[in-house]
């Protein structure tokens, strides 16, 4: 059995400027405090690995994180955040620019094909997140916490639930049900855990254990 | 905005035995200590009235819940575990005929199947989940904790997220996911300020929290 500790990355200046966020945007001093905050949580979790994604507000989330534990970061593209039309980076969240694109990624998000300039699309961000599983499922390591990203979480925790048969429509749901992960809340994924098959249980293989438990916050 | 706790009861004599649990169990010794502790943390949570299912191992978690934070208890059928049919209650799991029947039952519960005796169904219970999440926005308070079942959670969750598009396609990958511990934490709001205006309009309820059991250690 694996169990997999997602957390996504501290505040980020952008977060805190209510901006979108750009590649190298680092953590505030907010999230700096907060990654120490999942760091001492983290310290009482048997994590034998800190997979990070590239970016640089993971990056240094996972090495507070690291550090505390005293295990060792590897590096994941397989973990980043959903990838943004470029011209959007750096734009405040609720400006004219993101609002409009907003209409139309969101609006256009379960049309086959469909994709916003050059960002991502459904069909990329589904393959990717099921590739992360996969790589997870692979590791010889049993306990991993992942720093990743809020909107890539929800396609993470959809392919988690739905599988390789993820519709964009189901994966739209997660989106819109599923709260935005606080800035280090912890999701955890289970991986063939025993539990439950006893009881007359019919379970995946990927469970989704917690969402976004935040009890460290206060 | 409205804040819902739902907490499942703590672990059951009918939690630890390989049968079908009867309707009315009480609570173990292990669900009781659960139940303190979950307690013990809801004092810290903005609480302004606990409403129950009617049946004993959520109601004496609730009891329990409510010494601690000073609350009485309403009752409420609308938050019952899913009903099984009656011929399952105590017989064990490997018994053929109960297995039968609770393959039947699964289907039914997936809307790919006709119903199982006297079992619920999965209209019956994505209606149930509609009302009760109805029932929770017409309420005047605005933090209320619920203390419910660990199957019916997952029809309020997923009622909650797919609203009437609810269907068994969507709702049996995560019915097969979605596990609550005994005496988790799973939080529903309604109506909230939206951090979601980078991504667009967000559904009516969110699911802020999943299954939290950071006070089990």
């Amino acid at each position: 059995m694996k169990t997999i500790y997602f957390v996504r990355h501290g505040e980020s200046v952008h977060n805190a400027a209510k901006r979108f966020n750009e590649l190298q945007t680092p953590l505030s001093e907010r999230g700096i405090q907060q990654a120490g905050e999942i760091a001492e949580r983290a310290s009482k979790l048997p994590i034998d690995l800190v997979v990070a994604s590239t970016l640089k507000r993971a990056q240094q989330t996972a090495g507070i994180v690291a550090e505390r534990l005293g295990v060792k970061i590897e590096s994941s593209k397989f973990f980043v955040e959903g990838v943004q039309a470029t011209r959007l980076l750096g734009k405040e969240v609720s400006g004219p620019e993101i609002t409009e694109a907003n209409k139309s990624y969101h609006g256009n998000f379960t049309v086959a094909g469909y994709r916003f300039e050059d960002g991502e699309n459904f069909d990329d961000l589904k393959e990717r997140a099921l590739a992360g599983l996969a790589y997870l499922e692979g590791r010889s390591e049993e306990n991993i916490l992942v720093v990743s990203h809020g909107f890539f979480m929800w396609i993470i925790a959809a392919a988690a639930v739905f599988g390789k048969e993820l519709t964009a429509k189901e994966c739209q749901g997660v989106i819109r049900g599923f709260d935005l992960m606080e800035n280090t809340g912890l999701t955890v994924l289970t991986h063939d855990a025993p539990s439950h098959k006893a009881v007359g249980e019919r379970v995946s293989s990927w469970q989704l254990k917690v969402w976004n438990d935040h009890a460290h916050l206060g | 905005m409205k804040t819902i706790y739902f907490v499942r009861h703590g672990q059951s004599t009918g939690n630890i035995r390989p049968v079908y649990q009867a309707v009315d169990v009480p609570l173990t010794d292990e669900g009781k200590r659960q139940a303190a502790f979950i307690g013990e943390r809801c004092k810290k949570l903005p609480i302004e009235v606990i409403i129950s299912s009617t049946q004993t191992r959520a109601a004496e978690t609730a009891s329990i819940i409510g010494k601690k934070t000073g609350h009485e208890i309403e009752f409420s059928d609308l938050f019952r575990e899913r009903r099984k049919p009656t011929k399952l209650n105590g017989k064990p799991f490997s018994d053929p005929e109960a297995e039968r029947i609770n393959d039947i039952w699964w289907q039914s519960l997936m809307d790919a199947g006709p119903r199982a005796l006297d079992g619920e169904n999965f209209k019956d219970l994505s209606e149930r989940a509609g009302e009760a999440l109805e029932y929770l926005i017409q309420r005047k308070e605005d933090h209320i904790l619920v203390v419910t079942h660990g199957f019916y959670m997952r029809y309020l969750v997923a009622r909650a997220i797919y609203g009437g598009t609810l269907n068994g396609d969507n709702f049996e990958p995560l019915a097969r996911s979605l596990v609550m511990e005994n005496t988790g934490l799973t939080v529903l709001r309604h109506g909230t300020p939206s951090k979601k205006e980078a991504w667009g309009e967000p559904a009516p309820w969110q699911l802020w929290v999943w299954n939290d059991h950071a006070h089990l250690g």
